[in-house]
């Protein structure tokens, strides 16, 4: 006998789960897209210990037949496609026909189902792969579907889940993605009982968006439209972009759909960073909702086993629809504020046509700010001298002393004093006099709840007010001068990232954050006793010569360097 | 259009409106002045949208006209020449100034082109004293926001109750507060809430201290209209909801302290030489009849001075950051100040003694 065999199915089915089917996060993912091709549109997940034990997925979409049932469990049976034409123009959400048998193969499924319109039911018991029981049940409306004790069979893929609220917080991830695409569908997400997420049906986005991050999100959002471009081309673009400088420390608050399917992808990444170009600060992120129609012709969503990645026929035109829509949103936005003040004010006449001229020159003026850019200098940025430095870019510091020319990057080096004061130091706290309210997205919401104490002992305090809002009620003394609402948001931003990670290593990296908060800007302007200051406390610091983050806050030039660069020597 | 005006005339008016005009170069006209030159009366009108003034100009006339003029440029000329000044202009491009032997020739723009000064509805009037409005003013805009996310913290907030022949102004960060209430003339028929911002506010102090001594303040819905004497200085309200100050401030704070005001000074000075760059923390121990300070500082060292002050209850120990402090002390007046405090994490008041009107709110500080 030969080496090599065919495996048994349920082994395939193994193997197949371990690409579908990462977390119980993955495992809600499936059971909603399939609720979603079934029609539904009111989906109830209900979940226990992160969905370690339990993941429940109801819907009332058009169910399944008996032999339907039955059938759905077994490797590539799919109702969604039939034939290579159908793969390339994919218009539900699955169509491997891989989900389920993967799924089944590593927990213990119950499936309670009965067709629309049917009088009976059936119900499905199946545990690592095989069937147990088949039997009638009544009526049901649409699908039910329960995955117990998840990689129960599979022990290495078991240890590597992470805490109930870490995977908690990545099904609320999922919910929400899945139920932006898909506003009008209502969707409720319980957690030990206790309802997480509640959305109800609705015919907007941005009603949904609202449900989803709440006021402080929509209240900064502009609507972005284009397309359909042409006859033959009908890609469409609509959704809701930041208006800066509202933004975030992390891209987590941008999120594409293609046909509705939530999508990671460079391409729009790239996008969105450069429809803001210059307006979005270094590190910061704006906030994008965005939702593109397109031909199914046109996008390739297999890719990936878990289709998270979408292939487009032709990623420049997509990028650049993207970029274009937000670029233009914004010069549109200064001319319609312009007109705003104006017309309020001003119905002379002569007066218009003087705006009109202005107008002119501003989008000439827009055009020229662009071609400087492109030169890749920061010509507007001045440098200046003074007595002791001199300034260059309003950036760097630049100071001579004895042996040696010292470039100092205001930014990282501010950082790293303000680093070591609130690592060294006993943090002080200043109160506020008129307490700060924010309201957050659940996500969020839970993931503050959770760490308030940490966050206390960081001066930040902060008392939950129900309802995803919470009060601030003290910031940081040396941090007084910030806004403490963006304070708290990139924390937050900081602990998302950090989770797992111990809580000293947490606490380290929000000081770290902290301090990258509160430090002088890059290009921006200081006076020589602010450079003097900077220069003085650098020196007190111990790791002067680097930024928490590890990049360097000076650059030291002995003479002798200066000699080789030279030739001198 | 042609007149003649005296130097001292036209180099005060034109530096009345330095900090209007515009001097990014957006809007072109913005960066010019507007002169009505009339036999009746001739004004200059600068705006930057924001806010706008007119000011009367004492000029004699011998043509009538009107233009735009490029008020920096037109300041330095005034600046550099010797003895009174002519004006010519013969169209709208150019005007002629003269001044001795010098001759300039300055490209301007149309008159029509500057902006109309806003039309205001449901406008309601009332009267203040100059002095009264800029002490005002004086005590409660350093506690103002200055570029704060939340925006109508920009701003000083003027109120009125129908019910009071009063007005309070108030200016608060978010971490210290500053509210005033004075006697005025005339009422309001529903409660008024104006949001002025910090800016005009500012502005608006240097046509206060002249020899007018009442102004009239017209508040519209979305302006608001200052007019001393001849003088009409204009603003855009900001719009949005201020914090509710009147729950900010206790009314109920037990421990009452006086202290000399100028001891007090030098006290806080001395003691936060020695406090934390930015925090500026200070630790106050107050018992019967002293209150010591304190701070201290990792790498620097520390500092403890003390002052004797009017006080009989128990003790106190409480953080506050200095500068506010120093701010609020440094608006005030009277010969002694009165703290009010409560416990160490409860806001405290700090009033000028003798006077109810004048009420500083500063949260401490946890050290
Ligand atoms: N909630 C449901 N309601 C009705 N039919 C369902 C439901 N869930 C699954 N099915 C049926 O079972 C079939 C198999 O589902 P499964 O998720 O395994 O594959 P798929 O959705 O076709 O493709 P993919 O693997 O890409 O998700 C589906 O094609 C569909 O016909
Ligand atoms: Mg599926």
């Amino acid at each position: 006998m030969g080496l090599i065999r065919i495996l048994p199915e349920n082994l395939i089915n193994k193997i197949a789960a371990g690409e579908v089917v990462e977390r119980p996060a993955s495992v809600v993912k499936e059971l909603i897209e399939n609720s979603i091709d079934a029609g539904a549109d009111e989906v109830i997940i209900e979940i226990l210990h992160g969905g370690k034990k339990l993941i429940r997925v109801s819907d009332n979409g058009i169910g399944m037949m008996r032999e339907d049932a039955i059938l759905a469990f077994e490797r590539h049976a799919t109702s969604k496609i039939y034939n290579e034409e159908g793969l390339r123009k994919i218009g539900t959400m699955g169509f491997r026909g891989e989900a389920l048998p993967s799924i089944a193969s590593v927990s213990k499924v119950l499936i309670v189902t009965s067709e629309k319109g049917s009088s009976s039911g059936t119900r499905i018991e199946i545990e690592g792969g095989k069937i147990l029981v088949v039997s009638d049940t009544g009526p049901s409306p649409g699908t039910l579907v329960e995955i117990r004790d998840l990689f129960f069979n599979t022990p290495a893929r078991l240890a590597f889940l992470k805490g109930d609220n870490t995977e908690l917080s990545h099904i609320i991830g999922t919910v929400e993605s899945e139920a932006l695409g898909h506003p009008e569908i209502s969707f409720t997400l319980k957690h030990n009982k206790k309802v997480i997420l509640s959305l109800p049906k609705t015919n907007k986005s941005i009603e949904r968006i609202h449900q989803i991050y709440g006021r402080g999100v929509v209240e900064n959002l502009l609507e972005v439209r284009s397309g359909p471009l042409s006859e033959n081309n009908r890609i469409t673009l609509t959704g809701y972009i930041s208006n800066p400088p509202f933004s975030r420390a992390d891209r987590s608050l941008q999120a594409a759909f293609i046909n509705k399917r939530p999508v990671r992808n460079s391409v729009i990444s790239h996008a969105i960073s450069e429809g803001y170009h210059t307006l979005m600060m270094k590190d910061r992120y704006s906030v994008a909702f965005l939702f593109l129609d397109i031909d199914n012709m046109e996008v390739d969503v297999n890719v990936h086993p878990a289709k998270r990645e979408v292939r487009f026929r032709n990623p420049s035109l997509i990028h650049d629809i993207i970029a274009k829509s937000i670029r233009e949103r914004f010069s549109e936005k200064t001319t319609e504020e312009t007109f705003q003040i104006d017309r309020e004010k001003i119905d002379l006449p002569g007066v218009k046509e003087a705006i009109e001229r202005y107008m002119k020159r501003y989008e000439r003026a827009s055009l020229e700010e662009e071609r400087q850019i492109d030169f890749g200098l920061p010509l507007r940025l001045k440098s200046t001298i003074s007595k002791d430095f001199l300034h260059a870019f309003e950036s760097y510091i630049i100071a001579v002393n004895k042996d040696s020319v010292m470039i100092i990057d205001q930014h990282a080096a501010h950082e790293r004093i303000l680093y070591e004061k609130l690592k060294k130091e006993k943090i002080e706290i200043q109160r506020l006099l008129v307490p700060e309210t924010i309201e957050l997205s659940k996500k969020e919401s839970l993931l503050l709840a959770e760490n308030l104490d940490k966050i206390k002992t960081l001066g930040l305090d902060v008392e939950d007010f129900g309802s995803n809002t919470f009060i601030i009620r003290s910031i940081p003394a040396i941090l007084e001068r910030e806004d403490p609402k963006g304070l708290l948001l990139d924390i937050l931003a900081e602990l998302e990232k950090g989770q797992g990670l111990s809580r000293t290593e947490e606490i380290e990296r929000m000081k770290t954050r902290m301090a990258c908060h509160g430090a002088i800007k890059a290009s921006q302007p200081l006076n020589p006793g602010e450079m003097e200051n900077l220069m003085e406390e650098l020196k007190g610091t111990e790791l002067s010569h680097t930024c928490p983050h590890g990049r360097p806050t000076m650059i030291k030039l002995r003479l002798s360097d200066l000699e080789k660069l030279f030739k001198r020597k | 259009m042609k007149l003649s005006v005296s130097k001292d005339e036209i180099q005060e008016k034109l530096s009345n409106i330095q900090n209007i005009v515009e001097k990014r170069n957006t809007m072109p006209v913005l960066s010019h002045f507007l002169l009505s030159a009339g036999k009746k009366d001739s004004y200059i009108v600068a705006t930057d949208l924001e806010t706008a003034l007119k000011e009367p100009l004492q000029v004699k006339v011998e043509k009538e006209g009107r233009l735009c003029i490029p008020a920096r440029k037109l300041f330095e000329i005034v600046r550099e020449v010797d003895g009174d000044l002519s004006f010519e202009s013969t169209d709208e491009q150019w005007l002629r100034v003269k001044a001795g032997v010098s001759d300039f020739r300055l490209a301007c723009l149309s008159a029509n082109e500057f902006p109309a000064w806003p039309g205001m509805e449901e406008v309601e009037n009332i009267v203040v004293e100059a002095k009264t409005l800029m002490d005002m003013i004086e005590k409660t805009i350093y506690s103002a926001g200055e570029s704060d996310t939340r925006y109508t913290l920009n701003g000083l907030l003027f109120h009125i109750k129908p019910e009071e022949v009063r007005l309070t102004i108030v200016g608060t960060d978010g971490h210290r507060l500053a509210s005033i209430n004075k006697q005025i003339e005339g009422e309001v028929k529903d409660e008024k809430k104006m949001i002025v911002p910090r800016k005009a506010a500012s502005e608006l102090r240097r046509f206060l201290d002249g020899e007018v001594d009442k102004v009239k303040i017209s508040m519209g819905r979305n302006h608001v209209l200052f007019s001393i004497g001849d003088v009409q200085f204009l603003t855009r309200l900001i719009e949005g909801t201020y914090p509710n100050y009147e729950q900010v401030i206790p009314v109920a704070n037990e421990k009452k302290v006086s202290i000399g005001r100028d001891a007090f000074t030098k006290a806080l000075r001395r003691v936060s030489i020695m406090s934390k760059e930015r925090s500026n923390a200070i630790k106050f121990d107050l018992t019967e009849d002293v209150i010591t300070l304190s701070s201290s500082s990792p790498d620097l060292g520390e500092a403890r001075d003390e002052v004797v002050v009017d006080y009989k209850g128990d003790k106190l120990s409480v953080g506050f950051n200095a500068r506010y402090l120093l701010d609020v002390i440094g608006v005030m007046t009277s010969e002694r100040v009165i703290l009010e405090l409560q416990d160490p994490l409860s806001p405290v008041i700090l009033k000028e003694e003798g006077d109810e009107d004048y009420r500083c709110v500063i949260m401490p500080m946890r050290i």
